[in-house]
C-alpha cells in the first residue's frame, strides 16, 4: 500500500515539474554530448564516477533558453534530491554563458570502487560497476534511454535555480 | 550489402550480409514487411488487430499467429509470468516476443542462402555471425541509457544473439504483470546475450519486468548472460558475462 502511495505522488510530483518545464519552455537534453567522467566528493560518502553530460550548444541542441523568464544565470546548482523509491536521484548542472553545459549525475550510495561483488541472500554473487563510457567503432548499438520522473524533478530543481527571475 | 531502413515495423533495421546480393537483403526485408503486417498492433488490417478486435475465430489463425501463441505460453511459464503477451486491458501484444522471433527466421533464412556472415539488427535486437567486410568479427555496443549518443560497452557476441530491454526511446514503459500499473523504474537497461536473438529477446523483455532481481534470473538460467543497469548507473553483471566484453 505504502509503495503504491509513493508511486502515485511521485506521478504527481512528476506531472507537476513536467508541466512547470514545460512552462519553462525547457526540453530536456535528449542528445548530450558525454565527456570524461569526474569524481564528485560529497561530504563524507565516497561518491563513484557519476555519469557526466555536456552539452555544447549544436544543431541539435534541445536545451533552450525560457522566452518568458530570461537566460539561466551563470553558476553550478545541484538539484533536489528527489525520491525514486528505490533511493534518491540527484543531478548538479552548470550554467555558463546563459546555457546549460553539462548535467552531472549523483550518486549517492556507497559504491566507491570501479568493481566489487555483492553478497545476496537471494541474489547469486555478482559483479558490479559504475558504467564507464567507451569509445570504439562497432557494427551496431543495442540498448534503451532513460528518463525517470525523479531524474526530472532533480533537473527542473536545479533548473530553477539557475534561473534568474 | 548493407542496407539501413527506417520505414519497416516503426524501427530502425540494419540489414549487412557482406557478400549478399541485392536480392537476398531485399527477400529479408520483405520478411520483415510481411512480418509487421501481420502482427502489428499499429495496423487496423494486422491479424494481430482482427484477433484483438473478435474478428477471427481460433482455428482461422495462421500458422505464425499459432506458433507465436504458443511459445508465448511457453515463455510465460519458464518465466513465472513475468513475460506475458496479455496487456492490462485484456488485448494481445506479441511484440516482445515477434521482434526475436523475426530476428531469428530471418537469420536462418540468410543461412539458406548459403551466407555464413550476417549482421541484422532491428532497433539494437541483434543477430549476427561471422565477420564484417574486413574480416573483423562483428561488434556491439551497449548504449549508455542515460546518454543515447555514448555507450558504455563494448561486445564481441561471437554469433549469439544480443538484446537490450529498457525504458524504450519513445518512453513506453515495461510493466510489471504481476503488478498492473506499477511502473517499473530500478532497473535502466538490461542486456542479455543469448544462444540466439529469440531466446536473448524474450528473457530480455521478462527479466526486465523482474527488476533488480532480473539479472539473478539471467545467472540462474542456462545459456544466457546479462548486463543490467540501475537508475545510479551501477550495473551489475552475469557471471560469464564478461568473455563478450572487449
Amino acid at each position: 500500500m505504502l509503495l503504491i502511495k509513493k508511486i502515485f505522488l511521485s506521478l504527481i510530483i512528476f506531472v507537476a515539474s513536467l508541466e512547470y518545464v514545460w512552462y519553462q519552455n525547457i526540453t530536456i537534453p535528449t542528445s548530450p554530448m558525454l565527456t570524461t567522467s569526474e569524481k564528485v566528493v560529497q561530504t563524507k560518502k565516497v561518491v563513484t564516477t557519476p555519469a557526466v553530460f555536456t552539452m555544447a550548444p549544436t544543431k541539435h541542441t534541445t536545451v533552450t533558453a525560457p522566452r518568458k523568464r530570461g537566460r539561466y544565470k551563470n553558476g553550478t546548482y545541484t538539484g533536489i534530491a528527489a525520491d525514486a523509491y528505490y533511493g534518491n536521484v540527484q543531478v548538479k548542472v552548470k550554467v555558463r554563458g546563459g546555457k546549460l553545459t553539462s548535467v552531472i549525475f549523483l550518486q549517492q550510495s556507497g559504491n566507491d570502487s570501479t568493481s566489487r561483488y555483492i553478497n545476496g541472500i537471494a541474489m547469486p554473487q555478482l559483479k558490479q560497476e559504475a558504467i564507464q563510457i567507451q569509445s570504439a567503432k562497432v557494427s551496431g548499438v543495442s540498448g534503451a534511454s532513460y528518463t525517470s520522473a525523479a531524474f526530472r524533478k532533480s533537473l527542473a530543481n536545479a533548473l530553477k535555480q539557475a534561473n534568474n527571475i | 550489402m548493407q542496407i539501413v531502413r527506417d520505414d519497416i515495423m516503426g524501427m530502425p533495421i540494419t540489414i549487412d550480409i557482406p557478400a549478399g546480393t541485392k536480392e537476398a537483403v531485399g527477400e529479408v526485408l520483405d520478411y520483415f514487411v510481411a512480418i509487421d503486417n501481420r502482427f502489428s498492433t499499429y495496423k487496423n488490417e494486422s491479424e494481430i488487430s482482427k484477433i484483438n478486435r473478435n474478428e477471427i475465430s481460433e482455428d482461422e489463425y495462421s500458422n505464425d499467429m499459432k506458433k507465436i501463441f504458443m511459445l508465448a505460453k511457453q515463455t510465460t511459464k519458464e518465466t513465472n509470468g513475468y513475460f506475458s503477451i496479455i496487456k492490462s486491458d485484456n488485448t494481445i501484444d506479441p511484440s516482445g516476443l515477434v521482434k526475436g522471433w523475426a530476428i531469428h527466421k530471418a537469420a536462418k533464412l540468410v543461412e539458406s542462402f548459403g551466407y555464413k556472415d550476417y549482421f541484422i539488427d532491428i532497433a539494437g535486437d541483434i543477430q549476427s555471425k561471422g565477420v564484417d567486410t574486413e574480416g573483423k568479427e562483428w561488434t556491439i555496443g551497449i548504449r549508455n541509457p542515460f546518454d543515447t549518443t555514448t555507450m558504455v560497452k563494448v561486445l564481441a557476441p561471437h554469433g549469439k544473439g544480443v538484446a537490450t530491454s529498457g525504458t524504450s526511446v519513445r518512453g513506453q514503459h515495461i510493466y510489471n504483470p504481476h503488478k498492473y500499473g506499477s511502473i517499473l523504474d530500478d532497473v535502466v537497461s538490461l542486456t542479455v546475450i543469448g544462444p540466439n536473438i529469440y531466446e536473448a529477446d524474450r528473457f530480455a523483455t521478462a527479466a526486465f519486468a523482474m527488476g533488480k532481481s532480473g539479472v539473478a534470473f539471467i545467472e540462474k538460467t542456462e545459456g544466457l548472460e546479462g548486463y543490467q543497469i540501475d537508475p545510479k548507473g551501477i550495473a551489475t553483471m552475469t557471471s560469464r558475462f564478461e568473455q563478450f566484453v572487449i
